[in-house]
């Protein structure tokens, strides 16, 4: 944990009393995130940890405007999120976020070039070739610029998974969130993915918020925060 | 990268997925298709029947009931217009002495020139007794060329049959022909006039034969026409710039010694219209000659002679006053003052004769000299007047010639019938008018033959004596285009099949986006807008309806190639012809591709509406809902149970069972049964055990998504209700036959005969003319009008019906069928009593089935035909009332004065119902046997019709069951979905020690449990419904069909359950575990 290094940096994400409830099968309602909390500035990573079903994963989603908040909001640049429409949501997640899921989540009809190519096209009709020469300069980081004709079928998970990296990056977003990169890779290759996201953390000055299990990857972030009973508190280091 | 490039990719990676999908569109395609090009192929084959049975034929001439010179054929023929004369009657013919009989045939007398409109060389070129037949006459008789027939042709003459006086002896002529061909429809063998598509029995022998036979000299009665530019009006013209006297059956001759000019008619009588219009004319004047029985005064008698009714302007007589001759008074002992009585024959429509006595005072005796030995005043009577003795009579009624005397013979031998008495015009015409006319000639002074003749063609227009032109040609074309539209009856008949594979392409479209959820995830994640996803897979989409939609025209070709098959066929009784070619119209194919691809795509882009605004975290999420107590699912379920059960107790089974009553009550029952199973599947839901066992586990797992499995339930009861509830729920029309309110009217029989019968058959001298004084048999006569079948028989569009006149007392007396529809000017106690008033607005009063009416004519009880009567006046029939289905399927009903007043000339009746014993029948076959008869017991007539609906219900049923296998594939797709979604749980089942099979034969058991279940609840009421059809003796054996097609759905069920139970389960299911 390296909160030092942020503390003259900018807020970039807020979150400010943010609640989100679920009914359950019997009816009553579940408070998962409990007027939660949060800042992260401008290029820190920051890691979610807490129990299962804590609503680590549902936090990320809402900060990636996959989900919407009971009440409360998140902020970006001091601007509301959600209080854009859903075309505007779309290019927020495009432009501003990246995702990276445990399950790398590539689309096995595209090779791995079109795989991180796929989110350019969601807001333009064709690729540039800025676009195709930031994916290349990704892969050559990524270690995979070999591969990159092969579906992901072809490739181990470790692979598959620094493609989705790729892919998450390949719009230059503000933020990267990552539900439990490494939670489907054997140790060394998540090992080797937790030291290329802080490697881009670094390099590209993207924040990085994980939501992980492993204390190990959680304690290479500049913060650590546990989520419990639907509150957000920071973690000593 | 792009969306078409990924779109493609797409395509290829998910191929099987997508074969299914492409699959259902296809089916969907070849469905409609069939359906477009079915239909197309019918009409396209009846207007190419229509073709063929006119030949090279454009327009018609004919003269109603006259006959003409053929002659006039050939006056009217230019270099733009090719002419033939043909000489039309019905016919019968017997081959080696009754070995095979053959009636209602087509006689045609031809010439040469009808080579040209048969498009063949000499064909037609007949010596004195040669013949050549068509297939269809061939294939009755067995008969073949070289062979010999005795034909037996309705003796046509240039009078009416039934013209008062004149005999009906000969009323029929035969004689023996050699067949020298055969002729196929392609040589124009089937010629008909009438727009129908089922082949008539045609034969075709010498025009100049048949007119010798007939001793008729040179006419015709129909001319045929070809020539392009042609318009009704220039033909018409071309006649009457032609025409002769003759070809209006009339004559001019002049008497030198009295100085005057008479027109007298062919047919004893000047028609009215005739009459009519030339005495408007100055200077004419009319005369009225009868045959009356006797003149008596006191116990004096003169027998059989002619009263002539004279003007006023050369008789000055009052109502009862009477001039007799010399001859007479001497005969009679009478002097001026005297009461002399006339006694005559009234003679009915059908020879009926009223033998009526009227009395006169003699107001004068007149001198044996001038225009009181006028012979010409005796109207020439075929039979009688041209019979060299009184012995040698053949008059039209009975004649005593016993009373006749050797002065009565003497008076003949020198003057004829020269009238012996004279009474005023008008009381001639009050006594002794008829339809036939109130005159036998018309006069006017002088010498003036063929000034009056040139005035007498001028005064007419052809149409005003009852020639008409028609464009058979167009108005064929136009009636089979406009016939029955066998795309929407195909497209209603595979409704269900239709229903099912888009059902599939839909469910399968929807298993195909379940498997990409999290694809779709990924792609919001990613910042894919909503719209952009649906553009996405909506490109996908595009590609596949496109694939299956191109797909699904050879398969639908194939799939018409198979149904037009069977419609020549197995389903022949539908369009009554084996002659259906498949024509295909390019713009079916686009219209079919374009409707399910615009169906297929709308509900894509619903579809994908709902999944692309799904976040990915509600995907990820299943919560399956509360589903309540189900209190209203039983309360509803079970009143609708209980309320059917007792309807159908209560109302349904009485003296008779009512099958619209059993039918509500199966259409109640079925969604009666699917609540409570609803309940029962909510209970299932909410209950706690405290004794868990396998079969509770089983149960939940396969049961636990109530939605999804009342949608199984829902879909397979439904289905099956619908396809048999409708396929096996048929109408028994001869349960109660023998009431007069049936569709027989309570008659046995039902008979046609290929001649008219001139008499009244319940009349003893009409038994007698035909040999069934002893027969127990009553008819009701009908005169008949020729017409275009009108029936279910035909599929061409027809415009006039058969015309049938009757008396209508016969049919009131004993409120004989059912009206389905009337109008006002119906009367509800005695409705056949209303046909015989004419409407205010000298509209006619009609009758006809109802089925006819809406499907035959496509019009409403209220609306009118248009007929053109002998005087060549419109005739409107109002159509007053619609008959549940009857024996008359076909024709148009009106009151037999009201026939007559239109068409006089029609003689005779060719139409019967009978009531006699069944036992009767081969007596009336012999009795009839040299009229044609064809003779059939009523309720078999309702059957004929109904057998096309039958047909029809057979077909449903058929496709009816090919949407149910279909759907058994959509059950299948379910069923391996909500396996596949719950994988997981059976891989922990596996985990936790259960073998494969087990698991296996676990789901398989739950579902076809609920399979079977879903199956029955549709079986029962769809066989409640169709009850009363399924206990008649006629469809007892359709419930076979309906437990075959249970079993087969229920087959199939199983097989596609098996298999999407299977695919669900390939593979290891613990992989399932790893991913959770």
């Amino acid at each position: 944990m390296n909160e030092h290094a942020t503390r003259n940096r900018l807020v970039m994400l807020e979150i400010k009393t943010l609640t989100k409830s679920f009914q359950s099968g019997s009816g009553a309602r579940r408070v998962i995130l409990d007027e939660l909390n949060l800042s992260v500035k401008d290029g820190e990573s920051v890691a979610i940890v807490g129990p299962s079903g804590s609503g680590k994963t549902t936090l990320l989603n809402m900060l990636g405007a996959l989900d919407r908040p009971d009440s409360g909001d998140v902020l970006l640049d001091g601007e509301p999120v959600f209080g854009k429409d859903e075309k505007q949501l779309a290019e927020f997640r495009n432009q501003s976020i990246g995702f990276v899921f445990q399950l790398h989540h590539l689309l096995p009809q595209l090779n791995l070039m079109e795989n991180i190519l796929l989110p350019v096209v969601a807001q333009q009709s064709t690729v540039n070739a800025a676009s195709r020469k930031r994916a290349e300069g990704l892969t050559q980081k990524l270690g995979i610029a070999e591969l990159l004709t092969q579906r992901p079928g072809q490739l181990s998970g470790g692979e598959c998974q620094r493609t989705a990296v790729a892919r998450a990056l390949i719009n230059q977003p503000r933020i990267l969130l990552a539900d439990e990169p490494t939670g489907a890779l054997d140790q060394q290759s998540s090992n080797q993915l937790a030291d290329l996201l802080l490697q881009l953390n670094r390099e590209e000055n993207i924040s990085l918020i994980v939501v992980t299990h492993s204390m190990v990857l959680a304690s290479k972030m500049d913060k650590i925060y546990q989520l419990e009973n639907g509150k957000l508190k920071l973690a000593e280091a | 990268m792009n969306g078409i490039r990924y779109a493609i990719r797409s395509l290829l990676y998910y191929w099987k997925l997508n074969l299914t999908m492409v699959l259902g569109v296809a089916l969907s395609t070849a469905i409609l298709l069939g359906a477009f090009v079915i239909g197309d192929s019918v009409t396209y084959s009846l207007k190419q029947i229509t073709l063929q049975r006119l030949g090279n034929t454009d327009w018609v001439i004919t003269g109603g009931e006259r006959l003409f010179r053929a002659e006039l054929a050939s006056e009217i023929a230019s270099d733009e217009l090719e002419v033939t004369p043909l000489l039309f009657a019905n016919g019968m013919a017997v081959l080696d002495g009754g070995k095979a009989r053959a009636n209602q045939l087509q006689v045609w007398g031809v010439k040469t020139g009808f080579d040209a409109f048969a498009g063949t060389d000499h064909l037609y070129e007949l010596e004195s007794n040669e013949a050549v037949i068509n297939e269809q006459l061939a294939r009755v008789l067995g008969v073949e060329v070289g062979e010999e027939l005795l034909l037996r042709v309705n003796k046509l003459s240039t009078f009416p049959a039934n013209t008062p006086f004149v005999s009906a002896d000969e009323s029929t002529i035969s004689f023996r022909v050699q067949v020298k061909a055969i002729v196929s429809l392609e040589q124009t063998g089937n010629f008909n006039l009438q727009a129908i598509q089922s082949a008539p029995k045609n034969i075709f022998v010498s025009l100049d034969f048949l007119n010798q036979q007939m001793q008729l000299g040179d006419l015709s009665n129909v001319v045929l026409v070809n020539g392009a530019g042609l318009d009704e009006s220039a033909l018409l013209r071309r006649i009457a710039a032609n025409w002769k006297l003759e070809d209006l059956n009339l004559s001019v001759r002049e008497n030198v010694d009295l100085n005057y000019t008479e027109l007298v008619s062919d047919r004893v009588f000047i028609e009215p219209s005739v009459a009519g219009k030339l005495l408007k004319g100055s200077g004419t004047y009319p005369v009225f000659s009868y045959f009356v029985n006797q003149l008596k005064i006191q116990d004096q008698a003169t027998p059989y002679s002619f009263v002539a009714g004279l003007p006023s302007t050369m008789l000055n007589l009052g109502a009862n006053e009477i001039i007799i001759n010399r001859w007479l008074a001497d005969d009679l002992s009478a002097a001026p003052g005297d009461s002399i009585f006339v006694t005559y024959f009234e003679v009915g429509p059908l020879r009926q004769l009223v033998e009526k006595s009227t009395w006169f005072q003699v107001a004068g005796i007149v001198a044996m000299e001038g225009q009181w030995t006028d012979v010409n005043l005796m109207p020439d009577i075929p039979g009688l007047s041209d019979a060299g003795h009184c012995s040698d009579w053949e008059t039209g009624v009975p004649v005593d010639l016993s009373s006749i005397r050797q002065k009565d013979e003497d008076y003949w031998t020198n003057l004829k019938g020269t009238p012996k008495a004279f009474v005023s015009l008008k009381t001639a015409q009050e006594l002794w008018g008829n339809r036939f006319g109130q005159s036998t000639a018309i006069r006017l002074e002088g010498l003036q033959a063929a000034d009056f003749e040139k005035q007498v063609l001028a005064e007419f227009q052809p149409s005003d004596v009852g020639f008409q032109v028609k464009n058979v040609k167009e108005d064929g074309l136009q009636a089979a285009s406009q016939g029955v539209d066998f795309s929407g009856l195909f497209i209603g008949l595979s409704f269900f099949v239709l229903f099912a594979a888009l059902l599939l392409a839909y469910l399968m479209l929807q298993l195909y986006l379940n498997f990409r959820r999290s694809e779709i995830g990924t792609l919001h994640a990613m910042g894919f807008s909503a719209h952009k996803i649906r553009q996405l897979f909506f490109f996908e989409a595009i590609f596949l309806v496109l694939i299956g939609a191109l797909l699904g025209v050879p398969v639908g070709l194939g799939y018409n190639s198979l149904i037009m098959d069977a419609i020549n066929t197995i389903w022949r009784d539908i369009v009554r012809t084996s002659i259906l070619n498949v024509h295909i119209r390019p713009m079916a194919i686009i219209q079919a591709i374009l409707i399910v691809g615009v169906i297929s795509l709308v509900s894509v882009w619903f579809v994908l509406r709902n999944y692309a605004r799904q976040q990915v975290v509600t995907m990820q999420q299943t919560q399956l809902g509360k589903s309540g107590s189900g209190k209203w699912s039983f309360r509803i379920g079970m009143g609708l149970t209980l309320l059917s059960v007792l309807l159908m107790f209560s109302q349904g089974i009485g003296k008779e069972i009512n099958p619209s009553v059993f039918f509500i009550s199966g259409f109640g029952l079925m969604p009666g049964l699917i609540l409570l199973m609803n309940f029962v599947l909510i209970r299932r839901e909410n209950r706690t055990v405290e004794k868990l066992s396998f079969r509770f586990f089983s149960n939940q797992l396969v049961l636990s998504d109530r939605r999804r499995n009342i949608l199984i339930v829902s879909f397979l009861s439904v289905g099956i209700f619908l396809v048999l509830s409708t396929g096996l729920n048929r109408k028994d029309l001869t349960r109660n036959a023998a009431q007069p309110s049936s569709g027989t009217g309570g008659y046995t029989f039902f008979a046609e005969t290929s001649f008219p019968v001139l008499f009244d058959l319940n009349s003893p001298e009409g038994r007698f003319e035909l040999g069934l004084e002893d027969s127990p048999a009553e008819f009701v006569q009908f005169q008949a009008l020729a017409g275009d079948d009108a029936s279910c028989l035909n599929l061409n569009r027809v415009a006039r019906p058969r015309i049938l006149g009757f008396d209508t007392e016969k049919l009131d007396e004993r409120q004989a069928f059912t009206f389905v529809a009337q109008t006002d000017e119906l009367d509800s106690e005695h409705p056949w009593l209303s046909l015989e008033r004419e409407l205010a607005n000298g509209q006619i009063p009609a009758i006809a089935d109802q089925t006819v009416i809406k499907w035959g004519l496509g019009k409403s009880v209220g609306d009118t035909l248009i007929y053109q009567n002998e005087a060549g006046e419109p005739m409107v029939l109002k159509l007053v009332g619609g008959l549940a289905n009857s024996v008359f399927q076909g024709n148009i009903l009106i009151a037999d004065s009201l026939f007559y007043a239109n068409f006089p000339s029609v003689s005779g009746s060719q139409v019967f119902l009978v009531q006699a014993p069944e036992s009767e029948e081969e007596n009336l076959r012999s009795a009839f046997r040299n009229y044609g008869l064809e003779i059939m017991p009523a309720k078999e007539r309702l059957l004929l019709f109904y057998q096309i609906e039958n047909t029809y219900l057979n077909i449903f049923l058929m496709l009816g069951a090919l949407g149910l296998l279909i759907g058994t594939v959509g059950l299948g797709i379910i069923i391996f979905r909500s396996i596949y979604e719950n994988r997981s749980q059976f891989a922990l089942l596996e985990a936790t020690g259960f073998r494969k099979q087990k698991i296996r034969g676990m789901t398989l058991r739950g579902y076809m449990q609920l399979v079977l279940l879903s199956l029955i609840i549709g079986l029962i009421p769809s066989i409640l419904s169709a009850l009363p059809s399924l206990r008649s003796s006629l469809y007892f054996g359709l419930i076979y069909w309906g437990l075959a097609i249970f079993v087969l759905v229920f087959a199939s069920a199983w097989l596609w359950v098996f298999t999407g139970n299977r695919l669900a389960m390939k593979g290891n299911l613990y992989e399932a575990l790893r991913n959770d």
